[in-house]
Protein backbone atom coordinates (compact mmCIF):
# COMPACT_ATOMS: atom_id res chain seq x y z
CA UNK A 1 0.00 0.00 0.00
CA UNK A 2 2.82 2.58 -0.31
CA UNK A 3 1.59 3.51 -3.30
CA UNK A 4 -0.98 5.43 -1.57
CA UNK A 5 1.26 7.65 0.37
CA UNK A 6 1.56 9.55 3.68
CA UNK A 7 -0.87 12.47 2.12
CA UNK A 8 -4.05 10.60 2.00
CA UNK A 9 -6.77 13.00 2.54
CA UNK A 10 -9.70 11.37 4.43
CA UNK A 11 -11.66 13.21 1.46
CA UNK A 12 -9.79 11.62 -1.08
CA UNK A 13 -10.68 8.57 1.13
CA UNK A 14 -13.69 9.25 0.64
CA UNK A 15 -13.70 9.11 -3.03
CA UNK A 16 -11.85 6.61 -3.44
CA UNK A 17 -14.67 4.79 -0.86
CA UNK A 18 -17.17 5.58 -3.56
CA UNK A 19 -15.01 3.93 -6.15
CA UNK A 20 -15.31 1.12 -4.50
CA UNK A 21 -18.34 1.34 -3.36
CA UNK A 22 -20.00 -2.48 -3.20
CA UNK A 23 -16.97 -4.43 -2.19
CA UNK A 24 -18.42 -6.36 0.93
CA UNK A 25 -16.58 -8.41 3.28
CA UNK A 26 -17.01 -12.32 2.46
CA UNK A 27 -16.35 -15.00 4.58
CA UNK A 28 -13.04 -17.16 3.71
CA UNK A 29 -13.10 -19.72 1.22
CA UNK A 30 -14.63 -22.87 2.16
CA UNK A 31 -11.93 -24.01 4.80
CA UNK A 32 -10.60 -27.79 3.23
CA UNK A 33 -7.83 -29.39 5.74
CA UNK A 34 -6.50 -32.98 6.49
CA UNK A 35 -5.88 -34.37 9.49
CA UNK A 36 -3.73 -37.08 9.58
CA UNK A 37 -0.97 -39.51 11.36
CA UNK A 38 1.76 -41.84 11.29
CA UNK A 39 3.58 -44.09 13.30
CA UNK A 40 5.13 -47.50 14.62
CA UNK A 41 4.23 -49.65 17.07
CA UNK A 42 6.00 -51.99 19.47
CA UNK A 43 3.64 -54.87 20.44
CA UNK A 44 6.04 -57.28 21.51
CA UNK A 45 4.30 -57.41 24.67
CA UNK A 46 1.39 -59.04 22.69
CA UNK A 47 3.77 -61.49 20.89
CA UNK A 48 3.66 -59.65 18.11
CA UNK A 49 6.19 -57.88 15.32
CA UNK A 50 6.96 -54.28 15.73
CA UNK A 51 5.59 -52.44 12.91
CA UNK A 52 4.81 -48.94 11.13
CA UNK A 53 1.99 -48.26 10.32
CA UNK A 54 -0.96 -45.19 8.61
CA UNK A 55 -3.14 -44.13 11.27
CA UNK A 56 -6.60 -42.52 10.33
CA UNK A 57 -6.78 -39.46 7.51
CA UNK A 58 -9.48 -37.10 8.06
CA UNK A 59 -10.69 -35.08 5.20
CA UNK A 60 -12.79 -31.94 6.49
CA UNK A 61 -14.65 -29.14 4.44
CA UNK A 62 -16.43 -26.27 6.31
CA UNK A 63 -18.17 -23.44 4.83
CA UNK A 64 -19.80 -20.41 6.30
CA UNK A 65 -22.63 -20.19 3.91
CA UNK A 66 -23.79 -16.86 4.83
CA UNK A 67 -24.06 -14.64 8.09
CA UNK A 68 -26.46 -17.44 10.10
CA UNK A 69 -25.90 -20.45 8.18
CA UNK A 70 -22.63 -23.12 8.35
CA UNK A 71 -22.03 -26.93 6.74
CA UNK A 72 -19.74 -29.17 7.68
CA UNK A 73 -17.94 -32.37 6.68
CA UNK A 74 -15.18 -35.08 7.59
CA UNK A 75 -14.65 -38.00 6.45
CA UNK A 76 -12.06 -40.62 7.39
CA UNK A 77 -10.16 -43.03 5.77
CA UNK A 78 -8.12 -45.46 8.64
CA UNK A 79 -6.69 -49.10 7.97
CA UNK A 80 -8.72 -51.52 9.75
CA UNK A 81 -5.57 -54.04 9.71
CA UNK A 82 -5.34 -55.13 6.34
CA UNK A 83 -7.47 -52.55 4.26
CA UNK A 84 -8.60 -48.95 4.81
CA UNK A 85 -11.60 -47.98 4.85
CA UNK A 86 -13.73 -45.30 4.59
CA UNK A 87 -16.32 -43.59 7.31
CA UNK A 88 -18.54 -40.70 6.85
CA UNK A 89 -17.60 -39.28 10.78
CA UNK A 90 -19.35 -35.49 10.38
CA UNK A 91 -22.13 -33.92 8.36
CA UNK A 92 -24.39 -31.49 9.49
CA UNK A 93 -25.83 -27.93 8.96
CA UNK A 94 -26.18 -25.47 11.51
CA UNK A 95 -27.86 -21.86 11.44
CA UNK A 96 -28.34 -19.39 14.10
CA UNK A 97 -31.96 -18.99 15.44
CA UNK A 98 -31.29 -16.43 17.81
CA UNK A 99 -28.38 -14.61 19.28
CA UNK A 100 -26.03 -17.55 20.63
CA UNK A 101 -28.63 -20.06 19.25
CA UNK A 102 -28.08 -22.52 16.72
CA UNK A 103 -30.20 -25.15 15.22
CA UNK A 104 -28.58 -28.23 13.31
CA UNK A 105 -29.33 -31.30 11.95
CA UNK A 106 -27.25 -34.13 10.52
CA UNK A 107 -24.05 -36.58 12.10
CA UNK A 108 -22.09 -34.81 14.85
CA UNK A 109 -19.53 -35.88 17.46
CA UNK A 110 -21.98 -36.76 20.64
CA UNK A 111 -22.25 -34.31 23.23
CA UNK A 112 -20.79 -36.75 26.07
CA UNK A 113 -18.00 -35.15 27.75
CA UNK A 114 -15.33 -33.30 26.59
CA UNK A 115 -13.09 -35.40 24.70
CA UNK A 116 -15.54 -36.30 22.24
CA UNK A 117 -16.25 -32.97 21.52
CA UNK A 118 -12.79 -31.43 21.72
CA UNK A 119 -10.00 -33.90 19.48
CA UNK A 120 -12.55 -35.57 17.31
CA UNK A 121 -10.33 -37.56 15.35
CA UNK A 122 -7.20 -35.24 15.08
CA UNK A 123 -4.92 -36.64 17.06
CA UNK A 124 -2.61 -33.76 16.92
CA UNK A 125 -4.79 -31.88 19.22
CA UNK A 126 -4.84 -34.83 21.99
CA UNK A 127 -1.77 -34.87 24.30
CA UNK A 128 -1.49 -39.08 23.97
CA UNK A 129 -1.55 -40.86 21.03
CA UNK A 130 -4.73 -42.58 22.20
CA UNK A 131 -8.05 -42.16 23.44
CA UNK A 132 -9.27 -43.44 26.56
CA UNK A 133 -10.39 -47.03 25.58
CA UNK A 134 -13.76 -46.59 26.97
CA UNK A 135 -14.08 -43.35 24.63
CA UNK A 136 -12.57 -45.02 21.64
CA UNK A 137 -15.14 -44.36 18.48
CA UNK A 138 -18.27 -46.69 18.50
CA UNK A 139 -16.56 -49.68 15.62
CA UNK A 140 -13.69 -49.78 17.96
CA UNK A 141 -13.83 -53.09 20.23
CA UNK A 142 -13.46 -50.81 23.62
CA UNK A 143 -16.16 -48.59 23.43
CA UNK A 144 -19.22 -48.30 25.80
CA UNK A 145 -20.06 -44.91 25.01
CA UNK A 146 -22.09 -43.60 21.68
CA UNK A 147 -19.53 -40.73 20.38
CA UNK A 148 -21.62 -40.03 17.34
CA UNK A 149 -25.26 -38.92 17.08
CA UNK A 150 -27.33 -38.72 14.15
CA UNK A 151 -30.16 -36.13 14.70
CA UNK A 152 -30.94 -32.88 15.68
CA UNK A 153 -29.33 -30.43 17.79
CA UNK A 154 -29.96 -27.02 19.55
CA UNK A 155 -26.80 -25.54 20.87
CA UNK A 156 -25.85 -22.26 22.64
CA UNK A 157 -24.37 -19.81 25.34
CA UNK A 158 -25.44 -17.54 27.82
CA UNK A 159 -22.26 -16.30 29.29
CA UNK A 160 -19.57 -18.32 29.72
CA UNK A 161 -21.94 -20.77 30.12
CA UNK A 162 -22.48 -23.51 26.92
CA UNK A 163 -25.71 -25.45 26.54
CA UNK A 164 -26.88 -28.34 24.17
CA UNK A 165 -29.29 -30.42 23.30
CA UNK A 166 -30.05 -33.15 21.07
CA UNK A 167 -32.41 -36.11 19.86
CA UNK A 168 -30.59 -38.67 17.93
CA UNK A 169 -31.18 -42.01 16.26
CA UNK A 170 -30.83 -44.96 18.20
CA UNK A 171 -28.08 -47.45 19.29
CA UNK A 172 -27.96 -51.02 17.99
CA UNK A 173 -26.18 -53.96 18.64
CA UNK A 174 -26.20 -56.94 16.21
CA UNK A 175 -26.16 -59.79 19.15
CA UNK A 176 -26.39 -62.28 16.21
CA UNK A 177 -22.73 -61.11 15.26
CA UNK A 178 -19.81 -63.24 16.87
CA UNK A 179 -19.23 -61.51 20.44
CA UNK A 180 -16.09 -59.78 19.21
CA UNK A 181 -17.41 -59.04 16.47
CA UNK A 182 -20.22 -56.75 18.36
CA UNK A 183 -20.22 -52.93 17.94
CA UNK A 184 -22.34 -50.19 18.84
CA UNK A 185 -23.95 -48.92 15.59
CA UNK A 186 -25.74 -45.76 15.08
CA UNK A 187 -27.77 -45.12 11.52
CA UNK A 188 -26.60 -42.69 9.38
CA UNK A 189 -30.26 -43.44 7.19
CA UNK A 190 -32.05 -44.91 9.56
CA UNK A 191 -33.35 -45.75 12.72
CA UNK A 192 -34.83 -48.95 13.93
CA UNK A 193 -37.05 -47.92 16.50
CA UNK A 194 -38.98 -44.76 17.14
CA UNK A 195 -37.65 -44.29 20.40
CA UNK A 196 -34.82 -41.80 20.47
CA UNK A 197 -31.69 -40.80 22.27
CA UNK A 198 -31.71 -37.78 24.11
CA UNK A 199 -28.39 -35.67 24.85
CA UNK A 200 -28.23 -32.69 27.22
CA UNK A 201 -25.08 -31.05 28.37
CA UNK A 202 -24.29 -27.90 30.13
CA UNK A 203 -20.39 -26.21 30.79
CA UNK A 204 -18.98 -23.35 32.11
CA UNK A 205 -15.64 -22.35 30.83
CA UNK A 206 -13.58 -19.93 33.00
CA UNK A 207 -11.42 -18.28 30.56
CA UNK A 208 -10.08 -19.05 27.19
CA UNK A 209 -7.22 -22.13 28.42
CA UNK A 210 -10.20 -24.75 28.13
CA UNK A 211 -10.49 -24.12 32.20
CA UNK A 212 -14.30 -25.78 32.52
CA UNK A 213 -16.42 -28.08 33.86
CA UNK A 214 -19.13 -29.15 32.61
CA UNK A 215 -22.03 -32.24 32.87
CA UNK A 216 -23.68 -34.53 30.48
CA UNK A 217 -26.76 -36.79 30.54
CA UNK A 218 -28.16 -39.59 27.84
CA UNK A 219 -31.18 -41.04 27.37
CA UNK A 220 -30.04 -44.12 25.46
CA UNK A 221 -32.43 -47.05 24.80
CA UNK A 222 -30.35 -49.79 23.09
CA UNK A 223 -31.96 -51.92 20.73
CA UNK A 224 -31.70 -55.35 18.44
CA UNK A 225 -29.93 -54.51 15.50
CA UNK A 226 -30.29 -58.42 14.26
CA UNK A 227 -33.10 -59.43 11.92
CA UNK A 228 -32.80 -63.27 13.21
CA UNK A 229 -30.68 -65.43 15.71
CA UNK A 230 -30.22 -62.42 18.58
CA UNK A 231 -29.79 -62.83 22.26
CA UNK A 232 -31.99 -65.25 23.93
CA UNK A 233 -32.62 -67.23 20.69
CA UNK A 234 -33.89 -64.32 18.77
CA UNK A 235 -36.39 -63.70 20.93
CA UNK A 236 -35.80 -59.97 20.61
CA UNK A 237 -36.73 -58.67 16.57
CA UNK A 238 -34.87 -56.12 15.24
CA UNK A 239 -35.79 -52.49 16.85
CA UNK A 240 -36.83 -54.35 20.06
CA UNK A 241 -35.37 -52.75 23.57
CA UNK A 242 -32.43 -54.81 24.98
CA UNK A 243 -30.79 -51.99 27.22
CA UNK A 244 -32.75 -49.07 28.33
CA UNK A 245 -29.31 -47.06 29.00
CA UNK A 246 -28.94 -43.61 31.06
CA UNK A 247 -25.48 -42.19 31.59
CA UNK A 248 -24.18 -39.31 33.29
CA UNK A 249 -21.28 -37.46 33.48
CA UNK A 250 -19.26 -34.58 34.83
CA UNK A 251 -16.05 -33.06 33.15
CA UNK A 252 -13.49 -31.50 33.71
CA UNK A 253 -10.36 -29.07 32.57
CA UNK A 254 -7.89 -26.75 33.92
CA UNK A 255 -4.97 -24.88 33.25
CA UNK A 256 -1.97 -22.91 35.04
CA UNK A 257 1.50 -22.22 34.24
CA UNK A 258 2.03 -25.12 32.09
CA UNK A 259 0.39 -27.30 34.28
CA UNK A 260 -3.05 -29.34 33.15
CA UNK A 261 -5.42 -31.50 34.55
CA UNK A 262 -8.53 -33.11 32.60
CA UNK A 263 -10.49 -35.74 33.85
CA UNK A 264 -14.41 -36.95 32.84
CA UNK A 265 -16.69 -39.17 34.74
CA UNK A 266 -19.72 -41.25 33.41
CA UNK A 267 -21.89 -43.45 35.51
CA UNK A 268 -23.56 -45.71 33.32
CA UNK A 269 -27.21 -47.51 34.58
CA UNK A 270 -28.26 -50.23 32.73
CA UNK A 271 -31.59 -51.69 32.71
CA UNK A 272 -32.04 -54.94 30.35
CA UNK A 273 -34.87 -56.69 29.46
CA UNK A 274 -35.58 -60.17 29.99
CA UNK A 275 -33.43 -62.78 28.20
CA UNK A 276 -30.08 -59.63 28.33
CA UNK A 277 -27.47 -60.76 30.97
CA UNK A 278 -29.03 -61.51 33.73
CA UNK A 279 -32.64 -59.21 32.94
CA UNK A 280 -31.44 -57.10 35.81
CA UNK A 281 -30.16 -53.23 36.51
CA UNK A 282 -26.34 -52.67 37.41
CA UNK A 283 -24.29 -49.56 37.62
CA UNK A 284 -20.85 -49.40 36.25
CA UNK A 285 -18.22 -46.20 36.19
CA UNK A 286 -15.87 -45.19 33.24
CA UNK A 287 -12.89 -42.42 34.08
CA UNK A 288 -10.03 -40.63 33.50
CA UNK A 289 -7.54 -38.43 35.02
CA UNK A 290 -5.19 -36.55 33.05
CA UNK A 291 -2.36 -34.49 34.10
CA UNK A 292 0.64 -32.52 32.17
CA UNK A 293 3.55 -30.16 32.90
CA UNK A 294 4.98 -28.14 29.83
CA UNK A 295 8.63 -28.40 30.72
CA UNK A 296 9.81 -26.35 27.47
CA UNK A 297 7.45 -24.39 25.15
CA UNK A 298 6.89 -26.98 22.54
CA UNK A 299 7.60 -30.29 25.20
CA UNK A 300 4.64 -31.54 27.37
CA UNK A 301 4.64 -34.84 29.34
CA UNK A 302 1.36 -36.36 30.67
CA UNK A 303 0.10 -39.50 32.75
CA UNK A 304 -2.87 -40.48 32.25
CA UNK A 305 -5.18 -42.81 34.34
CA UNK A 306 -8.20 -44.93 33.18
CA UNK A 307 -11.04 -47.30 34.57
CA UNK A 308 -14.02 -49.25 33.50
CA UNK A 309 -15.72 -51.17 36.41
CA UNK A 310 -19.29 -53.11 35.93
CA UNK A 311 -20.87 -56.14 37.37
CA UNK A 312 -20.20 -59.32 35.55
CA UNK A 313 -23.92 -59.84 35.34
CA UNK A 314 -24.59 -56.26 33.33
CA UNK A 315 -26.32 -57.45 30.26
CA UNK A 316 -25.27 -54.58 28.23
CA UNK A 317 -21.55 -55.48 28.73
CA UNK A 318 -21.63 -59.49 28.17
CA UNK A 319 -23.54 -58.67 25.20
CA UNK A 320 -21.40 -56.73 24.17
CA UNK A 321 -18.65 -58.68 24.74
CA UNK A 322 -16.19 -55.94 27.25
CA UNK A 323 -14.31 -56.67 30.23
CA UNK A 324 -13.30 -54.58 33.02
CA UNK A 325 -10.10 -52.23 33.10
CA UNK A 326 -7.81 -50.36 34.06
CA UNK A 327 -4.77 -48.42 32.02
CA UNK A 328 -1.74 -46.30 32.74
CA UNK A 329 -0.83 -43.81 29.76
CA UNK A 330 2.03 -42.02 29.81
CA UNK A 331 2.75 -39.98 26.63
CA UNK A 332 5.91 -37.40 25.73
CA UNK A 333 4.84 -35.14 23.25
CA UNK A 334 7.05 -32.63 21.01
CA UNK A 335 5.70 -29.76 18.95
CA UNK A 336 7.68 -29.40 15.76
CA UNK A 337 4.89 -26.24 14.86
CA UNK A 338 1.37 -25.76 15.07
CA UNK A 339 0.76 -28.28 12.15
CA UNK A 340 2.89 -31.19 13.06
CA UNK A 341 4.15 -33.01 16.72
CA UNK A 342 5.73 -36.08 17.72
CA UNK A 343 4.52 -38.04 20.38
CA UNK A 344 5.53 -40.96 22.19
CA UNK A 345 3.68 -43.15 24.31
CA UNK A 346 3.63 -46.17 26.65
CA UNK A 347 0.07 -47.84 27.49
CA UNK A 348 -0.48 -50.25 30.41
CA UNK A 349 -3.59 -52.03 30.58
CA UNK A 350 -4.73 -54.33 32.67
CA UNK A 351 -7.66 -56.49 31.95
CA UNK A 352 -8.75 -55.93 28.05
CA UNK A 353 -8.16 -58.77 25.90
CA UNK A 354 -5.74 -58.51 23.38
CA UNK A 355 -7.05 -60.86 21.08
CA UNK A 356 -10.38 -58.63 21.05
CA UNK A 357 -8.34 -55.65 19.96
CA UNK A 358 -4.78 -55.36 18.75
CA UNK A 359 -4.50 -51.45 19.92
CA UNK A 360 -4.92 -52.59 23.34
CA UNK A 361 -2.62 -54.34 25.87
CA UNK A 362 0.53 -53.17 26.77
CA UNK A 363 2.56 -51.40 23.90
CA UNK A 364 4.39 -48.21 22.91
CA UNK A 365 3.66 -46.18 20.15
CA UNK A 366 5.79 -43.63 18.18
CA UNK A 367 2.84 -41.71 16.44
CA UNK A 368 3.65 -38.17 13.96
CA UNK A 369 0.60 -36.34 13.51
CA UNK A 370 0.03 -33.31 11.23
CA UNK A 371 -2.56 -31.12 9.94
CA UNK A 372 -2.35 -30.22 6.15
CA UNK A 373 -4.14 -27.06 4.38
CA UNK B 1 37.85 -10.91 -13.36
CA UNK B 2 37.87 -7.26 -13.64
CA UNK B 3 35.07 -6.71 -15.71
CA UNK B 4 33.03 -9.06 -14.24
CA UNK B 5 32.70 -7.35 -11.10
CA UNK B 6 31.91 -4.85 -12.10
CA UNK B 7 29.03 -6.54 -14.21
CA UNK B 8 27.75 -8.11 -10.98
CA UNK B 9 28.34 -4.90 -8.40
CA UNK B 10 25.12 -2.82 -9.69
CA UNK B 11 23.00 -5.61 -9.34
CA UNK B 12 24.42 -6.63 -5.92
CA UNK B 13 23.94 -3.07 -4.81
CA UNK B 14 20.34 -2.47 -6.04
CA UNK B 15 19.47 -6.46 -4.54
CA UNK B 16 21.03 -5.05 -1.05
CA UNK B 17 19.25 -2.24 -1.09
CA UNK B 18 16.07 -3.91 -1.77
CA UNK B 19 16.40 -6.04 1.09
CA UNK B 20 17.26 -2.85 3.23
CA UNK B 21 13.75 -1.22 2.14
CA UNK B 22 12.04 -4.65 2.75
CA UNK B 23 13.19 -4.96 5.84
CA UNK B 24 12.17 -0.92 6.69
CA UNK B 25 8.71 -2.73 7.90
CA UNK B 26 5.29 -0.63 7.56
CA UNK B 27 3.69 0.30 10.86
CA UNK B 28 0.22 -1.10 11.33
CA UNK B 29 -2.43 0.31 13.01
CA UNK B 30 -5.52 -0.96 14.56
CA UNK B 31 -8.37 1.12 14.19
CA UNK B 32 -11.86 1.39 15.38
CA UNK B 33 -15.53 3.12 14.44
CA UNK B 34 -15.44 7.05 15.54
CA UNK B 35 -17.89 5.92 17.75
CA UNK B 36 -16.31 3.65 20.03
CA UNK B 37 -15.96 4.68 23.51
CA UNK B 38 -12.73 3.45 23.78
CA UNK B 39 -9.67 5.39 22.76
CA UNK B 40 -6.91 2.54 22.59
CA UNK B 41 -6.67 -0.78 23.29
CA UNK B 42 -4.18 -2.97 24.86
CA UNK B 43 -2.22 -6.11 22.53
CA UNK B 44 -3.29 -8.89 24.60
CA UNK B 45 -7.44 -7.14 23.95
CA UNK B 46 -6.69 -6.92 20.11
CA UNK B 47 -5.35 -10.34 20.10
CA UNK B 48 -8.39 -11.81 21.63
CA UNK B 49 -10.33 -10.04 19.26
CA UNK B 50 -8.11 -11.61 16.44
CA UNK B 51 -8.47 -14.63 17.82
CA UNK B 52 -12.25 -14.96 18.10
CA UNK B 53 -11.85 -15.57 21.68
CA UNK B 54 -13.00 -12.25 22.88
CA UNK B 55 -16.27 -10.58 21.24
CA UNK B 56 -17.46 -7.39 22.95
CA UNK B 57 -15.73 -3.78 24.37
CA UNK B 58 -15.49 -3.51 28.16
CA UNK B 59 -18.86 -1.20 27.94
CA UNK B 60 -20.65 -4.70 26.18
CA UNK B 61 -21.05 -3.29 22.70
CA UNK B 62 -20.55 -5.96 20.22
CA UNK B 63 -17.06 -5.78 17.86
CA UNK B 64 -16.87 -7.02 14.51
CA UNK B 65 -13.42 -7.49 13.58
CA UNK B 66 -12.16 -7.73 9.89
CA UNK B 67 -9.49 -9.44 8.35
CA UNK B 68 -7.16 -8.95 5.23
CA UNK B 69 -6.60 -12.07 2.94
CA UNK B 70 -4.16 -14.66 3.30
CA UNK B 71 -0.84 -13.09 1.30
CA UNK B 72 -1.45 -9.70 1.84
CA UNK B 73 1.71 -7.71 3.68
CA UNK B 74 -0.44 -6.08 6.04
CA UNK B 75 -2.02 -9.25 7.32
CA UNK B 76 1.50 -10.99 7.74
CA UNK B 77 3.24 -7.88 9.70
CA UNK B 78 -0.37 -7.07 11.70
CA UNK B 79 -0.04 -11.11 13.06
CA UNK B 80 3.73 -10.92 13.20
CA UNK B 81 3.72 -8.04 15.42
CA UNK B 82 0.36 -8.23 17.19
CA UNK B 83 0.92 -12.08 18.37
CA UNK B 84 4.16 -13.03 17.05
CA UNK B 85 2.27 -15.58 14.46
CA UNK B 86 2.96 -16.50 10.90
CA UNK B 87 0.21 -16.40 8.60
CA UNK B 88 0.49 -20.48 8.66
CA UNK B 89 0.29 -20.34 12.05
CA UNK B 90 -2.86 -18.75 12.43
CA UNK B 91 -3.98 -20.44 9.49
CA UNK B 92 -3.40 -23.50 11.22
CA UNK B 93 -5.11 -21.94 14.30
CA UNK B 94 -8.11 -21.06 12.34
CA UNK B 95 -8.12 -24.87 10.74
CA UNK B 96 -8.32 -26.61 14.57
CA UNK B 97 -10.73 -24.01 15.47
CA UNK B 98 -13.05 -24.89 12.79
CA UNK B 99 -12.50 -28.48 13.02
CA UNK B 100 -13.14 -28.63 16.62
CA UNK B 101 -16.45 -26.88 15.59
CA UNK B 102 -15.38 -23.34 17.93
CA UNK B 103 -15.39 -20.66 15.43
CA UNK B 104 -15.07 -19.78 12.06
CA UNK B 105 -12.47 -17.41 10.41
CA UNK B 106 -12.94 -14.13 10.42
CA UNK B 107 -14.13 -11.87 7.29
CA UNK B 108 -11.74 -10.71 5.12
CA UNK B 109 -11.78 -7.63 2.77
CA UNK B 110 -9.58 -7.06 -0.26
CA UNK B 111 -7.13 -4.32 0.88
CA UNK B 112 -6.69 -1.46 3.49
CA UNK B 113 -8.91 1.18 1.73
CA UNK B 114 -11.77 -1.44 1.81
CA UNK B 115 -11.18 -2.17 5.81
CA UNK B 116 -11.33 1.71 6.26
CA UNK B 117 -14.69 2.10 4.51
CA UNK B 118 -15.97 -0.73 6.69
CA UNK B 119 -15.06 0.18 10.21
CA UNK B 120 -16.02 4.35 9.66
CA UNK B 121 -19.74 2.75 8.66
CA UNK B 122 -20.57 1.64 11.82
CA UNK B 123 -20.33 1.33 15.36
CA UNK B 124 -17.83 -1.42 17.00
CA UNK B 125 -16.13 -2.23 13.75
CA UNK B 126 -12.21 -2.76 14.23
CA UNK B 127 -9.98 -3.16 11.46
CA UNK B 128 -6.24 -2.99 10.70
CA UNK B 129 -4.73 -1.35 8.09
CA UNK B 130 -1.24 0.21 6.98
CA UNK B 131 -0.59 3.35 9.15
CA UNK B 132 -0.10 5.42 5.99
CA UNK B 133 -3.87 4.48 4.91
CA UNK B 134 -5.48 5.78 8.66
CA UNK B 135 -7.31 9.08 8.42
CA UNK B 136 -9.63 10.68 10.69
CA UNK B 137 -12.40 8.60 9.53
CA UNK B 138 -11.42 6.31 12.10
CA UNK B 139 -9.93 5.85 15.16
CA UNK B 140 -6.70 4.36 15.79
CA UNK B 141 -6.77 2.29 18.94
CA UNK B 142 -3.38 0.60 18.48
CA UNK B 143 0.08 1.15 17.09
CA UNK B 144 1.75 -1.91 15.58
CA UNK B 145 5.48 -0.03 15.02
Amino acid sequence: MKWIGGGLTGGRVAVLAVLLGGIAPVGAEPNIGIFGDVGWADRSALGKASQFGLGALSVYVHDQMDDRTEGFFEYVLEGDGAALNGDLERLYIKRSVGKDLRFGIGRFHSPIGFWNNHYHHGVLMQDTVSRPAFLEFEDNATAVLPTHAIGASLEGEAGAVGYELSLANTVFIDTAAPIAERTLGVGNFFDMADDKALYARVSHEYDDSGAHIGVSYLYNPIVEGAVLGGVDGGSKGQGQLLVEQTVIGVDGRYEHQGFSLMGEYFQISNDAEAGVGDGGSHRSTAYYLQAGYRVAERLLPTYRFESLVFDAQDGFYTMLGREEYTAHVMALRYEFDDSNAMILEYRASDGIAPAANPAQGDSIKLNWSFLLL
Amino acid sequence: MGNALKHLIWPLLALLSSMAAASARAEVVVVGNLSMSADALSQEEVKEFYLGKLQRMGDGVAVEVIDLPDGNDTRDEFYLKAMGKTSNQIKAYWAKRVFTGKGAPLRTLPHDLAVMKWVAAKVGRIGYVDANVADDSVKVLLRLP
